[in-house]
């Protein structure tokens, strides 16, 4: 397909032809007033001689004209008369080339244009010192970035003139705060961050296209929401760090942006749980995309929002007023929130029983009718429970998180406030990785008991509803008796803890391996869900590991408590329960 | 298409020591309506739960569409619009609701036809499936399953409890199905008139086992009723071939008999017998002579 | 004319669409080169399998009577003659004498079999005549 790729390459040459020979006129000419151009009048660095200033002036000028050139070069768009807007070409659609080729021509060579005409001026005619990589990767990011939201965001028209400018104003800034002398930004983390940027815009530019491509209709209603979320989430990251560190005292336009991407982030969200909840919006007279899809919001309408209205009533009823009342107390104020940062958890043991059965509200554990004579295969009614517990865990701790910020925010003990930043500010990384944790943590509770409902089985579930609270209670007094009683007895354990480490290591790390190398072998049945095992088993690791850094249990051998963790944390995410579901759900839905 | 839709070979299924189904053989040929007749608790249900792949085979094969129901319930259940006998329709959604929801399943979900039957139907869009009345569930849980033109229509009892507009309305949908090209029908009821009118394939059970299967002309050009008058009281039933059941005493006696041998020949009786009365006997009598009881309420339509 | 069908009757339901539609045709309900229903509205309207009317169709054009046009449907055959006087007074004479054995207080089933045992002895005394439509 070598020579489709130079098709496409001509293509996007063909579009603008003038532009791209006056782009490379003027870089040309550039070079060469900087060649012919005394060595006096020659700028270097930032020295302000006044020949060197006219210059200077005049190749700033050049330069900016280039830069807008490249870009107008590569506003890869056309006018899509079947939409009425404009977007991606959508006469490339019938080639018979993938969806990432056709993205990743225009976009990598945007990208190696942008380059080539930053180095060319600013490494070999301006000489700007120090040399501007984190200049030239952003404005490499920004090529991604631009050629992106003008192929996915065309119903915006023009508005994605303003969504440019808002994302190109983030860039700047990032640039411009790099200089300040006590900025947190290091030049490494810009380039990172920026990279991450490019490399996820990429991603979902590529989702966008092969979308269009396939469905050759317009987007779903449900789309502007993402694209709002999209776009405010491109921006989140750097808006967060910056609320955290200096809060609204910002110079005003930067001020104002923050508070425009944070209202669209709160209509966005706002507007997706409206979709999901409510029954009459007109974009749901639509027929569903899929019998996935349908499948999902079946079990969503019956399942998915009883754990978070469950933890907002507890948040609003209970811990809402009971912190107001304490305010005053640091103590009761740490506790409070302990608390609530614990009550998703405690309740996802509940829900997820009820969750496992076939149908959340009746008793009856066999699937019911309508269910079973759809034409769905098992392992997607289980699929999309599972898709339904996560997106129920993630709004669940989304309103916990919610509430915590107002809390802090507005009328919490000032005391306690600072004392948790303080703890949080050096870990932040920690704590992002011990919250994604708890989610998926609060996910597993809710999905682990699936295999055990599915099944029809009411003799075996009835014992496992009764055993939770049943081990709970006995837990809690044996911890109790063990370490209240008598505190010779916590050494005493330690102790014992410590000698048989180096056994625990083995069994820990045989059982490990025992599940990855079952995780590997079901990976045919359910390889959907490898990637988020993976992906999650990797988390409980890791948080395991950086956790393991603070809490000092064992200080002799903290490597051998680590591998323990470690292990640990890879057990922790289900996967043989998940392919036991299927085939359960397989013994309940064809009997024997 | 030379294949039979349903292939059912030597199913048999055990519920503790009752046997619901024993030894079932039975093909349904492509294109036909397949009525399904046998008293309550025959095992017509059960029979329809396998083909549907909710029961599994304990011993014996059932195919459809050439396909394992259990094995690949995606392709079958794909093809097949099911109507049971209550349609547990979830009580929870909407009318709307629930038919995009189950449009989403099919992709040969035909929208006009749906809304056109919806209206024929008189069903609010709006309404809660709770506050339907039987009869309306029953013609919304029809037009689902019609809706998306099946390669084949199982109805499971539909007709039962459900007044006479709504039965018509079921088989109008049968034949409406049937004469699509290529697409079946099977339907189990205890409704024989409904089973006349439309079945060109027809089976017994009694008690778990198929007594007749066969084309529906056929059976009823096989069976007949002879009305026997003797000059002298006969302590014993007289004897005709292929006998299905006799009933009477003294002189008169009536006798259903299956053989498609002339009446005359096939009376190997003495010479002082009068044939009454002769004739070809009808689905009801068939049945009572196989099941030895008579169908619930066979009612007028 | 209205068809009607009866599946308890002991009559294939075949063989009673096609005397209804003959009594249609010889009575001129049905005219020489009218169209009759198709088979999907006539099983529809009569809630009857379709293959059922088209078996009747079938033994109709094999009797000469209709004729089966493909894609277009079936008519009555032109070269029918209508007997439909003689049918309109021979349906009087049959009224009037149903009224008689009425009186006497017969059942249905017997008057069909004294009318079927009639034309029986009476088929096996006369030489067969040469059957019009």
């Amino acid at each position: 397909m070598r020579s489709l790729t130079y098709a496409m390459v001509w293509d996007v040459w063909n579009r603008s032809r003038y532009a791209t020979f006056l782009l490379l006129g003027i870089t040309v000419l550039g070079l060469i007033v900087h060649f012919v151009a005394p060595e006096s009048m020659r700028p270097d660095g930032v020295n302000a001689r006044t020949g060197q200033f006219v210059l200077h002036w005049v190749y700033w000028h050049l330069m900016m004209i280039s830069f807008f050139l490249v870009f107008a070069i590569f506003g890869y768009t056309e006018f899509n008369p079947a939409k009425s807007s404009t977007g991606f070409p959508h006469r490339l659609f019938t080639l018979p080339v993938t969806s990432l080729r056709l993205v990743a021509v225009p976009i990598l060579l945007g990208i190696v244009a942008i380059e080539f005409i930053f180095w060319t001026w600013t490494g070999v005619i301006i000489r700007w010192k120090p040399t501007p990589v984190t200049g030239a990767v952003l404005f490499g990011t920004f090529m991604v970035v631009y050629q992106a939201v003008l192929w996915t965001l065309g119903r915006l028209g023009a508005l994605r003139l303003i969504v440019l400018a808002l994302i190109g104003v983030a860039f700047f800034s990032a640039d411009i705060f790099l200089t300040f002398p006590n900025s947190r930004l290091t030049e490494s983390s810009v380039i990172f961050g920026s990279i991450t940027v490019a490399i996820l815009t990429f991603f979902l530019s590529w989702v966008c296209i092969s979308r269009q491509r396939a469905a050759g209709i317009g987007w779903p209603a449900f789309a502007t929401n993402d694209r709002l979320i999209a776009a405010a989430a491109l921006l989140a990251p750097y808006l967060t760090y910056h609320l955290w560190t200096h809060g609204f005292s910002r110079p005003i336009l930067l001020g104002f942006a923050q508070l425009v991407v944070l209202a669209l982030c709160g209509v966005a969200l706002l507007r997706t749980v409206h979709d999901l909840v409510s029954d009459r919006s007109s974009g749901r007279r639509k027929g569903f995309r899929s019998s996935l899809h349908a499948q999902f919001w079946f079990e969503w309408r019956r399942s998915g929002l009883a754990l978070p209205l469950l933890v907002a009533g507890l948040v609003c009823t209970v811990f809402a007023p009971l912190s107001w009342i304490e305010q005053a107390e640091p103590g009761a104020t740490f506790r409070i929130l302990l608390w609530t940062i614990a009550t998703p958890l405690i309740l996802s043991l509940p829900v997820g029983k009820a969750f496992s059965k076939p149908d959340f509200w009746s008793g009856e554990l066999s699937l019911p009718s309508v269910v079973a004579v759809k034409p769905l295969s098992n392992t997607q009614i289980v699929s999309s429970k599972m898709k339904v517990a996560a997106v129920s865990a993630a709004l669940t701790w989304l309103i916990v998180i919610m509430f915590v910020a107002v809390w802090f925010a507005l009328w919490a003990n000032a005391q306690t406030a600072t004392l948790v930043r303080l703890a949080l500010r050096p870990q932040y990384a920690t704590a992002i990785l011990a919250a994604i944790s708890v989610v998926i943590l609060t996910w597993r509770f809710l999905v682990g008991s699936l295999w055990l409902g599915l099944s029809g089985h009411r003799i075996s579930f009835s014992v496992s509803v009764l055993l939770y609270p049943l081990l709970l209670v006995v837990g809690t007094i044996t911890v109790d008796w063990i370490f209240r009683r008598d505190q010779s007895r916590w050494a005493a354990f330690q102790q014992g803890f410590d000698a048989a480490l180096p056994t625990l290591v083995w069994i820990a790390m045989i059982a490990a391996t025992a599940k990855v190398w079952f995780a590997v072998k079901t990976s045919r049945h359910i390889d959907r869900y490898f990637l988020p095992w993976f992906c999650g088993a990797g988390c409980f690791a890791m948080t395991a590991l950086a956790l393991s850094s603070l809490v000092n249990v064992v200080p002799s051998q903290p490597w051998r408590l680590r591998i323990v963790l470690v292990c640990l944390g890879l057990f922790a995410m289900p996967i043989a329960r998940i392919s036991l579901a299927t085939s359960s759900l397989s013994r309940n839905r064809h009997r024997v | 298409m030379h294949e039979p839709v349903i292939s059912i070979s030597n199913l048999t299924r055990r519920f503790g020591a009752k046997t619901a189904l024993n030894e079932v053989t039975l093909n349904v040929p492509a294109g036909s309506v397949f009525g399904l007749v046998g008293e309550n608790g025959a095992g017509k249900s059960t029979l329809i739960k396998h083909i549907l792949g909710l029961w599994r085979a304990e011993s014996g094969k059932v195919r459809v569409f050439n396909l394992d129901p259990v094995a690949d319930p995606v392709s079958v259940l794909g093809r097949i619009g099911y109507l049971s006998e209550q349609p547990d329709l979830p009580d929870w959604m909407r009318v709307h609701e629930f038919l995009r929801y189950t449009q989403a399943f099919y992709p040969k979900w035909d929208a006009n036809y749906v809304e056109e039957l919806r209206q024929q139907f008189a069903l609010d869009p709006n309404a809660r499936i709770r506050v339907l009345s039987k009869g309306q569930r029953a013609k919304l849980g029809l037009l689902a399953a019609q809706a998306h033109r099946p390669d084949l229509l199982l109805l499971d009892e539909p007709s039962s409890g459900l007044d006479p507009i709504v039965r018509n309305d079921i088989l109008t949908a049968v034949i409406r199905t049937v004469t699509d090209e290529g697409r079946t029908v099977f339907f189990s009821s205890h409704l024989l008139e409904e089973i006349e009118r439309v079945s060109d394939h027809i089976a017994m059970l009694h008690r778990g086992k198929l007594v007749l299967c066969g084309a529906l002309d056929d059976v009823k050009a096989h069976h007949r009723r002879i009305t026997l008058r003797f000059d002298k009281p006969r302590s014993e039933a007289p004897r005709v071939s292929g006998t299905v059941m006799v009933t009477g005493a003294g002189r008169n006696w009536t006798v259903i008999c299956n053989s498609s041998v002339p009446t005359r020949q096939a009376i190997a009786v003495d010479r002082d017998a009068e044939i009454v009365d002769e004739g070809a006997a009808s689905l009801n009598e068939i049945f009572i002579a196989y099941a030895g009881e008579p169908l619930p309420a066979t009612s007028m339509a | 004319m209205t068809i009607r069908v009866n599946p308890a009757s002991g009559v294939p339901l075949y063989l009673q669409l096609i005397e209804q539609l003959k009594l249609a045709i010889e009575t001129g309900a049905i005219r020489a080169g009218e169209q009759l229903p198709s088979i999907r509205e006539m099983a529809e309207e009569l809630l009857i399998n379709p293959n059922t009317v088209v078996r009747a169709y079938r033994d109709l054009e094999t009797e000469g009577i209709i004729a089966l046009r493909h894609g277009a449907g079936a008519f009555v055959c032109a070269s029918v003659v209508p007997r439909a006087k003689l049918m309109n007074k021979a349906q009087a004479v049959v009224q009037s004498a149903m009224d008689q054995l009425a009186s006497l207080d017969l059942t249905e089933d017997e008057i069909r079999r004294l009318v079927e045992n009639e034309l029986g002895g009476r088929r096996s005394r006369k030489p067969v005549r040469k059957k019009y439509a």
